[in-house]
């Protein structure tokens, strides 16, 4: 039997949150490297549209694991969207006259790719690459029948509803913002150990309802044991909630 | 989404401790391409006009069940 390709990508900026997601990146490497898997990353600066296509065209991953941004239509690199489904000019139209207004939102962002001046903090609009939105082109049924991790806010609203569509076995991602603490107790690193108690369960040959239940059973203890420090708790429920696992739920590597 | 840039309000929510584990002004939210300080969280939480904060709000009851 052929050992499976493990696909990572971890773009990294100093003071944003790929400078943790990295860390969690590194650590995914070392385990599956551990575990004897055939692993490949694509980090930082090389973590670009075209150099991620190509690898993924040759490597052919099992699995592709992101540590990276995201956004509802896109997986972010280091500068510019690495993974997306582009939308045709019909899609852009019905978009348009929907009536829906998160629709009609994406496409304002589309029209107006500046964005609009916001309040500061959480709800700041400047700098948002997700605005405009990715315009390279469809690349995610490139990974066609693989098993797709993303440790990224927002990619399974739409980029992981279509990847099934693609061909994608299984897509594990967020609906929304992906939330973690970051302070001088290292609390960040119990969200990377969440995170990647999933994908230790994938490499150990789970399927991902098992895989699922892993994560929950260690989140779910975390949440407890840290129920009164809200700043820990709430982000840990908060991704728990917003986790969605598309595609085939008994998929495994192997 | 729309939001509202009222001034910083002192956190008042008895249920949890405040913070036992660090100082409030070394910590860090990370959501997405910003980060935001715990009382950022809680204006958010307190401010019926943020999407982001009722969301919050719903989740911060369902801990809970814990």
């Amino acid at each position: 039997m052929e050992t499976a390709k493990i696909l990572i990508v971890a773009p990294m900026k100093r003071g944003d949150p790929t400078q943790h997601t990295f860390k969690w990146a590194q650590h995914a490497v070392q385990m599956a490297k551990d575990l004897g898997y055939d692993v490949k990353i694509i980090e930082k600066n090389d973590v670009t549209y075209k150099n991620v296509t190509k690898t993924i065209q040759e490597f052919k991953p099992r699995l592709f694991a992101s540590f990276s941004h995201g956004c509802p239509n896109s997986l972010i690199g280091q500068n510019e969207c690495m993974i997306t489904r582009k939308f045709t000019v019909e899609e852009l139209l019905n978009m348009y006259s929907s009536g829906n207004l998160e629709k009609v939102e994406t496409f304002r962002k589309i029209i107006n790719p500046m964005g609009d001046i916001s309040c500061p903090g959480i709800c700041t609009l400047n700098n948002d690459i997700c605005n405009p939105i990715c315009n390279n082109e469809t690349n995610i049924d490139t990974l066609s029948n693989t098993i797709v991790y993303a440790t990224a806010c927002f990619s399974a609203k739409q980029l992981g509803v279509c990847s099934t569509k693609y061909g994608v076995q299984s897509y594990i991602g967020f609906q929304d913002l992906l939330m973690f603490p970051v302070d001088n107790l290292k609390s960040q690193n119990i969200f990377g150990e969440i995170q990647l108690e999933f994908y230790k369960s994938l490499l150990m040959g789970k399927t991902i309802s098992q895989a699922e239940q892993d994560m929950i059973q260690l989140e779910d203890s975390y949440i407890r044991k840290y129920k009164t420090i809200k700043y820990i708790s709430l982000p840990m429920l908060w991704n728990k909630v917003n986790r969605r696992i598309l595609g085939d739920k008994e998929a495994s590597l192997y | 989404m729309t939001c509202d840039c009222n001034q910083a309000k002192t956190i008042n929510n008895s249920k949890f401790e405040k913070l036992s584990l660090d100082k409030p002004e070394d910590t860090k939210i990370m959501a997405g391409y910003a980060e935001f300080t715990i009382q950022q969280l809680e204006n958010e939480i307190d401010n019926p006009n943020s999407e982001i904060g009722k969301k919050l709000k719903s989740v911060e009851a369902d801990l809970d069940k814990y």
